[in-house]
């Protein structure tokens, strides 16, 4: 197969009046081809666009998001564009994705299996990330899975595709994209892509990232036999109904084809649960007031991962649901359920409880400036604190103060320390501490 | 999607199976299969080819059978999906990508069904009383996982006028050759893929496990493609070698004609399987009939369409196993 751009061939950018010099083919799409190329000395990438899709409308779409520049750096923005005499169309520059960022569809095919700790964190940058898109004015009108990459081990996301993002209100163009990832009333053809449309295509792409499956496609898609846009209209748009509908079990995942979506339906703690419940039950049939916000999914992705627990048999993640668990309470204090892994019983670890959140003390936490600083939320920047284990006790464990500030612990016996930078409080039953703005206490 | 972007080129599909000569001496069936849409020749678009290889295995006794329900069923479902695709280029892209290999494994699994229905396994099936052929297959059979009887492998090829689509669950060989005799494989390397582990269609899960190629025909379309179960690949010294056959029948193909190449396919892969893999080999291709008296030849040498081509396939690239 011949590419529109050769290895070696140089275009010229539009505004910077540099040379861009092709690398390689990176991959095709439907509107064009992505390549590397290198710019005085710096890897870029290059898309140049099919004659059919190098329009005068992208051309300016294009250099109205390079000059407003890019929300976040997690958005491979368009910076300018590119032209040649030796070659028709256009195309434009942005950043070159690093390799150890994945596709989403990596996942789905199991390419790679991150953990459900990266996993919270992708979900977490999605959610900010497009929260500070919309901030902007601006509109994607196409999330799917086939434009976020995310890196497996630490959950850090990078948003490509961004040459059809628009001001919002002003997407009255082409529709991009597939109908099962767009709003139903896209799909009807009762309203154009917005920041509304936007969080629920947004609610799909996380669904499908925990629960790998669409939250559409049960029973009914599995008995479809080819699925032409009449069965798509009716699938994802005049009649929509979520798999895991409590009300409406007609459209269920099929036992035999969509059996996945069930098992990771149960892992999931209550409160997930309930926020992709809300996405597709009101957020169907309402789009102003039914859809779950960007700002919910984050403060949810930041419980869920602050509510991971290692098996203590098997090790692998689970999540402490204290919903369900406050309707298991025993004399004997919590059961933590059984390991969706090995099926044995779990144990929790300590748990410390501030403000609003309620963070698992497993020997790799840490507490960041958002759980212990309210004018600092969603700082995750630098931890201030870290689960350690004593140094000749091997059964003890502590908090140990990274920050720069003196933090006060109370025990349960009300005896008052002074907790140094860089010493450790030990993680004992009753235990406050007060980490200047806020106050925490251990739980067993 | 103006369609007045793309020049409307007319194709054509040919395409063999052979039984392999190590089943030949085994005396079992040739578990390959092939089959294409539109069946009789015609211009009409999408263009489907569907290739299977069937395991052949003592546990996939029915893979003759899973082969050629495979090839069926794959190649009505995609020239139904196909059919259908009225919107952007890129949301078809997406659907073909997402939505279409789970359709591709349900059909199969359901044509599958449909036959286990109509021909229960058999005592003699699970129990055979002398060959050693299904050992232990009745203690691995049962109900809960009788698709493994059918295993089969499957390649995919659509063509229209606007997009060449390229799908493919296991092994073999999909290969584009360019008008310049340029050969590349449009899919990429699947790394599970070694020594004589297959992904399978009777797989947990196996619509995870596709291959899929979007080719927007835009720029410089290929000429030829070609489609191959791998005992045919197999059968060369190396990849190289099998590459090579790729330039080599677009050289034949305009030396003389693509029914005098459609003639001698059978006769080459028979000869392939008995002086190479021994395995089932299947070749399908699909030829742009513009392809076939290019002008723009100069690229190859036109001398490689007899000799080289001998050279491939019976000279020195044969391991000689």
């Amino acid at each position: 197969m011949s590419y529109i751009l050769k290895p070696g061939q140089q275009v010229r950018t539009e505004t910077s009046g540099m040379t861009c010099e092709v690398s390689k083919f990176l991959g095709g799409g439907g509107q064009g081809e992505v390549y590397a190329a290198v710019v005085g000395g710096k890897a870029v990438a290059l898309k140049w666009y099919y004659p059919a899709s190098a329009t005068a409308e992208q051309r300016a779409a294009l250099e109205t998001l390079a000059a407003m520049g890019a929300p976040s750096p997690k958005f491979l923005w368009p910076s300018e564009l590119a032209s040649a005499s030796s070659v028709s169309d256009y195309g434009y520059i942005m950043p070159l994705r690093e390799a150890r960022y994945r596709s989403i569809v990596d996942m789905m095919k199991r390419r790679i299996e991150p953990s459900f700790r990266a996993l919270a964190t992708a979900g977490l940058e999605l959610a900010h990330s497009f929260l500070q898109l919309h901030a902007r004015g601006l509109c994607y009108r196409d999330i799917s899975f086939g434009n976020a990459f995310f890196d497996p081990h630490t959950g850090e996301v990078l948003i490509c595709d961004n040459d059809n993002v628009t001001v919002d209100t002003r997407a009255r163009g082409a529709v991009y994209g597939t109908p099962r990832f767009m709003a139903p009333e896209i799909v009807r053809g009762d309203a154009v892509p917005s920041a509304q449309t936007d969080l629920f295509s947004l609610s799909v792409l996380l669904f499908y990232m925990f629960m790998m499956h669409h939250p559409l496609e049960g029973k009914r898609e599995a008995a479809i036999r080819c699925l032409d846009l009449p069965a798509m209209r009716k699938l994802y748009g005049t009649e929509p109904l979520f798999i895991f509908d409590p009300t409406d079990d007609a459209n269920a995942p099929d036992a035999t084809h969509q059996k996945n979506a069930t098992i990771f339906w149960s892992i999931y703690p209550k409160f997930l649960r309930e926020l992709f419940t809300k996405a597709f039950t009101e957020g169907l049939s309402d789009p102003q007031h039914g859809r779950v916000r960007e700002s919910n999914w984050r403060a949810v992705m930041v419980r869920l991962r602050d509510s991971i627990i290692y098996c203590g048999h098997c090790k692998a993640e689970n999540f402490y649901d204290a919903d369900t668990l406050a309707a298991t309470v025993s004399s004997r204090g919590q059961n933590a359920g059984a390991c969706w892994s090995c099926k044995r019983q779990l144990s929790l670890p300590p748990r410390i409880r501030i403000a609003r959140s309620e963070v698992m003390l497993n020997h790799d936490a840490h507490l960041f400036p958002h759980h212990v600083d309210d004018e600092r939320r969603y700082d995750f920047g630098q931890a201030l604190a870290e689960v350690t284990r004593h140094p000749t006790e091997p059964n003890v464990w502590g908090l140990k103060n990274l920050s720069r500030q003196t933090w006060s612990a109370t025990t349960a016996r009300g005896e008052l320390k002074d907790v140094a930078p860089g010493r450790s409080v030990t993680l004992a039953r009753g235990t406050r501490i007060n980490f200047g703005r806020a106050e925490g206490e251990i739980t067993f | 999607m103006p369609d007045d972007q793309f020049t409307t080129r007319r194709w054509r599909v040919v395409g063999h199976s052979v039984r392999g000569a190590s089943h030949e001496r085994a005396g079992t069936p040739n578990q390959d299969a092939i089959h294409w849409l539109p069946a009789s020749s015609s211009d009409e678009l999408p263009l489907v080819l569907a290739l299977a290889d069937g395991h052949g295995s003592a546990k996939s006794f029915r893979s003759e059978t899973g082969a050629r329900l495979a090839v069926e069923t794959a190649a009505a479902v995609v020239r139904d999906f196909l059919k259908v695709q009225t919107e952007s280029l890129s949301a078809t892209k997406r659907m073909a990508e997402e939505w279409l290999p789970g359709a591709l494994v349900r059909g199969w699994q359901e044509a599958v069904a449909a036959h286990l229905a109509a021909h229960p396994l058999s005592p003699d099936e699970l129990d055979p009383p002398h060959a050693s052929r299904h050992a232990n297959a009745a203690a691995q059979i049962d109900s809960s996982n009788s698709l493994v009887a059918y295993g089969t492998t499957l390649l995919v090829a659509a063509v229209t006028e606007s997009f060449i689509l390229y799908l493919q669950l296991g092994d073999g060989e999909i290969l584009n050759v360019s008008a310049g005799g340029e050969v590349s494989k449009p899919l990429p390397e699947d790394a599970r893929l070694f020594a004589n582990e297959t992904t399978s269609l009777c797989s947990p899960d196996a619509w995870r496990d596709f291959r899929v190629c979007f080719q927007v025909v835009s720029h410089a379309p290929p000429s030829l493609i070609l489609l191959s179960t791998d005992g045919y690949p197999n059968s060369f010294l190396n990849a190289t070698g099998f590459l090579k056959v790729g330039s080599d029948i677009l050289a034949a193909i305009r030396a003389g004609g693509l029914d005098a190449v459609n003639e001698n396919i059978a006769a080459w892969l028979t000869e392939s399987t008995r002086a190479g893999s021994g395995d089932d080999a299947t070749l399908g291709l699909i030829c742009a009939e513009d392809a076939q008296h290019d002008a723009d030849a100069s690229h190859t040498n036109e001398d490689t369409a007899g000799q080289n081509r001998n050279d491939a396939k019976t000279g020195d690239a044969f391991d000689g196993a």
